[in-house]
């Protein structure tokens, strides 16, 4: 038996070898998603270009302007008149825009204390710059008001009655990309190990050397086995080199320990080759199992807290997240990674991760009894 | 010259081999609409009520005033009550509350007498955005609270004047007067999501060529380009069924609102579709096989579509490396079409530049893949 597969296993890496952009796409890939999201969440949003119409030209309304060009999120640039602010943010070249009104020094210092009104533009349509140049306008705003209407007379009056010191655990800087690239690893070798295993059996169907294949003495189970040691040999070795490639050039900190993760990385690996093989049992096609891997990995993500987390959601979606692998998984992952975690930390997530895996064999070895091979 | 008799015999075997198969024909016209459900809900999903939790060492009628204000909106839920800095370590190494509360004793104390009370707060930085989200809120919580203390200490000291705010800010989101996420993000992902029935269409050659019917294609008169055409038409075709499809799940899934014109929308989606048909189709010519056509348009279309198309972050906070590389995706055209239709009314006269690029990329990749398909095996 284990020379029957040991053949099939050979056989399918010369097939793998000889086609010669395969196994290099198959690596550049996955590569190439990493970096992009390493590249995309280290990308802070800032120097957003900025149409500045100053019609107070004080003090203060220059003040004003250093301190918005200090907190690095505007870029001002000084226009003067008004339809130029407006045909800069229609046409895009602008993402924000500040108008300071007449007289905006002169009510900022009168003592009948009224607000001086300052105004802000934001094109809506980029959700994310507006965003973010709203957050930093309200906190810039308030405080440079204060320093200047307020300074003279709170001098030696009082002093902060609260003060909130802050600390900041696992991931000190709060780096999105020490959230976002461990979960792209976690998830995309486990993707591409699914989606090889089931393109693998598909394709020998679709080419009709299935057939060929059900006449030697091989029998299903040992085609099984063949197929999936060539899909996780190479999910497992892409899986490593990404590794490496997080930890020592992105700086994404490794606390706990190495081995640990390399062990259970495998028996998740495993797992996840499961819902390949599912798919497998069933797509006739190589273009039908890319597609229904899709919906299957799409389907996974909504509920795995891979893109946004899973303690936010409707609880009745809570509920049904703990069918997927890939949310235990993560909670595994990003501890060990960023936490130090050890198995006493994550025993629970271990257990639901095996306890899945024994279901989907389950059902994969079902539907591979019920449909064959042929 | 094309003989459309020859491209319409291709066209009607292709469209006949999308639709054989019922349930790839689909899957085909729907996974647009999936990942734009999938990836819809990421982005329209607000993060409220994450759990804290509070060590509270003063245990002080004041103490429990500012625990009062803390969970006094939704944006913060009381989640744990440690009572030593074990349980404190525990509960975010474990990640039950994303941040705790640490009210030192002695707080309400140097509160009452004037002196600066400190609360300190450890966050569990592993996901930023929440991280944020609790910072933002116990910071605006204690700032509101000190706020309070802040008046009462200034009206002891026989201070009378107004405490307004000395500069009021008016904010004019243009466009998108809420600021929704969804507004913004929806439109710009229709535009990613629609290439991917494209990396169908780049098994297209791949699948003749492993299936040896290439042969048989190669023996018939027919030239070229007439092959390619045939080929690319019934997928462009394929993809057009699934732009109202998308339009649809935006409007009544997302609600957003479309300002512009739906046959405008359709006419720049079938440039659209064509431009990534044909780079589809020229990947199909130099990839051998059926699996690594999938990798190479998967990087193509679904990874650089994501993170390079001015979808998550701004063409215009892009370096000039990467404006030129994104330029030369049709999906960055298409997102900023996309948004410019759905969000701001635009018509073809402000759209004008992105249709002649996405025109100029379909016909340049239609042409070399027409140049370097041999008749050959």
């Amino acid at each position: 038996m284990f020379y029957r597969t040991w053949n099939l296993i050979k056989k399918e890496f010369t097939q793998l070898f000889r086609d010669r952009l395969l196994a290099p796409l198959v690596i550049l890939g996955p590569l190439s998603e990493l970096l992009m999201i390493a590249w995309s969440s280290s990308q802070g949003i800032d120097h957003l270009p900025t149409a500045v119409l100053d019609l107070d030209n004080t003090n203060a309304s220059r003040g004003l302007i250093v301190a918005m060009e200090n907190t690095e999120t505007f870029d001002p640039y000084f226009v003067d008149n008004l339809d130029h602010v407006t045909g800069d943010i229609e046409s895009g070249r602008a993402l924000a825009a500040w108008v300071i009104p007449r007289g905006f020094e002169a009510r900022l210092l009168a003592a009948d204390q009224a607000s001086s009104p300052v105004q802000l533009v934001v094109d809506g349509s980029d959700v994310m710059s507006a965003q973010t140049a709203v957050a930093t306008a309200g906190g810039l705003v308030a405080s440079y008001g204060q320093s200047v209407a307020f300074q003279p007379v709170m001098a030696g009056a009082a002093q902060v009655p609260l003060d909130m010191s802050l600390r900041v655990w696992f991931n000190e800087e709060m780096k999105e990309s020490n959230y976002m690239i461990p979960s792209e690893l976690g998830f995309i070798a486990a993707a591409i190990v699914a989606m090889l295993a089931s393109m693998a059996i598909a394709k020998e169907r679709e080419l009709g050397t299935l057939e060929q294949l059900m006449v030697t003495p091989l029998r299903s189970l040992e085609l099984v086995i063949g197929k999936s040691v060539m899909a996780v040999s190479l999910g497992y070795v892409l899986y490593l080199l990404m590794l490496a490639l997080v930890v020592f050039v992105f700086d994404v900190p490794m606390r706990g320990s190495l081995t640990l993760l390399m062990v259970l990385s495998f028996l998740y690996m495993l797992v996840e080759l499961g819902w390949g093989l599912m798919i497998s049992a069933v797509a006739k096609t190589q273009m039908q199992a890319l597609l229904i891997t899709i919906a299957v990995i799409m389907v996974t993500i909504i509920f795995s807290g891979y893109a946004f987390p899973v303690d936010t959601m409707p609880p009745f979606m809570q509920v049904i997240s703990n069918i997927f692998p890939l949310k235990h998984w993560l909670t595994v992952f990003r501890g060990i990674l960023l936490k130090g975690a050890g198995i006493q930390d994550f025993w629970q997530e271990l257990l639901a991760i095996l306890g899945l895996g024994i279901i989907i064999y389950t059902f994969t070895i079902i539907l591979l009894r019920r449909n064959k091979l042929e | 010259m094309i003989n459309w008799r020859r491209v319409l015999s291709v066209m009607r075997k292709e469209w006949w081999h999308i639709t054989r198969d019922k349930m790839s024909f689909f899957l085909l016209i729907v996974s647009p609409m999936l990942i734009l459900i999938t990836f819809g809900y990421a982005f329209s999903i607000d993060i409220t009520n994450v759990g804290i939790g509070i060590y509270d060492q003063d245990l002080s009628p004041l103490s429990r005033r500012y625990i009062n204000q803390l969970h006094s909106t939704d944006a913060l839920r009381l989640e744990a009550f440690p009572e030593n800095m074990q349980d404190v370590d525990r509960l975010l190494m474990r990640g039950d509350v994303k941040a705790v509360v640490i009210i030192p004793r002695g707080f309400a104390r140097d509160l009452q007498s004037g002196d600066t009370a400190a609360v300190q707060v450890i966050v569990d930085g592993t996901n930023p955005n929440t991280a944020g989200h609790a910072i933002q809120h116990i910071g605006a919580h204690t700032e509101n609270f000190a706020a309070k203390q802040m008046e009462a200490q200034l009206r002891r000291a026989g201070y009378t004047a107004s405490l307004e705010a000395p500069i009021d800010l008016r904010i004019r989101p243009w466009y998108n007067p809420s600021l929704r996420y969804t507004v913004s993000m929806i439109p710009a992902l229709v535009g990613v999501v629609l290439a991917v029935p494209a990396m169908a269409a780049s098994l297209a050659l791949s699948r003749e060529r492993e299936w040896g019917t290439l042969e048989g294609l190669i023996a018939t008169p027919i030239g070229r380009f007439e092959l390619i055409l045939g080929k690319l038409i019934p997928y462009v075709l394929t993809g057009m069924l699934s732009v109202p499809l998308c339009v649809l799940t935006a409007v009544y899934l997302y609600n957003v609102t479309f300002q512009g014109s739906f046959l405008l929308y359709m006419l720049l989606a079938l440039l659209f579709l064509f431009a990534t048909m044909s780079i589809a189709m020229l990947i199909s010519v130099f990839i051998k096989s059926q699996q690594a056509a999938i990798m190479a348009s998967m990087m193509i279309f679904l990874f650089s579509g994501f993170f390079m198309s001015g979808l998550l972050i701004p063409f215009a906070l892009m370096g000039p490396l990467l404006q030129m590389e994104a330029l030369l995706l049709p999906t960055t055209h298409f997102v900023i079409i996309s948004r410019s239709i759905f969000v701001k009314g635009a018509g073809l006269t402000e759209l004008r530049g992105f249709a002649i690029a996405l025109l100029g990329i379909g016909i340049l990749s239609f042409v070399l893949t027409s140049l370097m398909f041999k008749k050959k095996l």
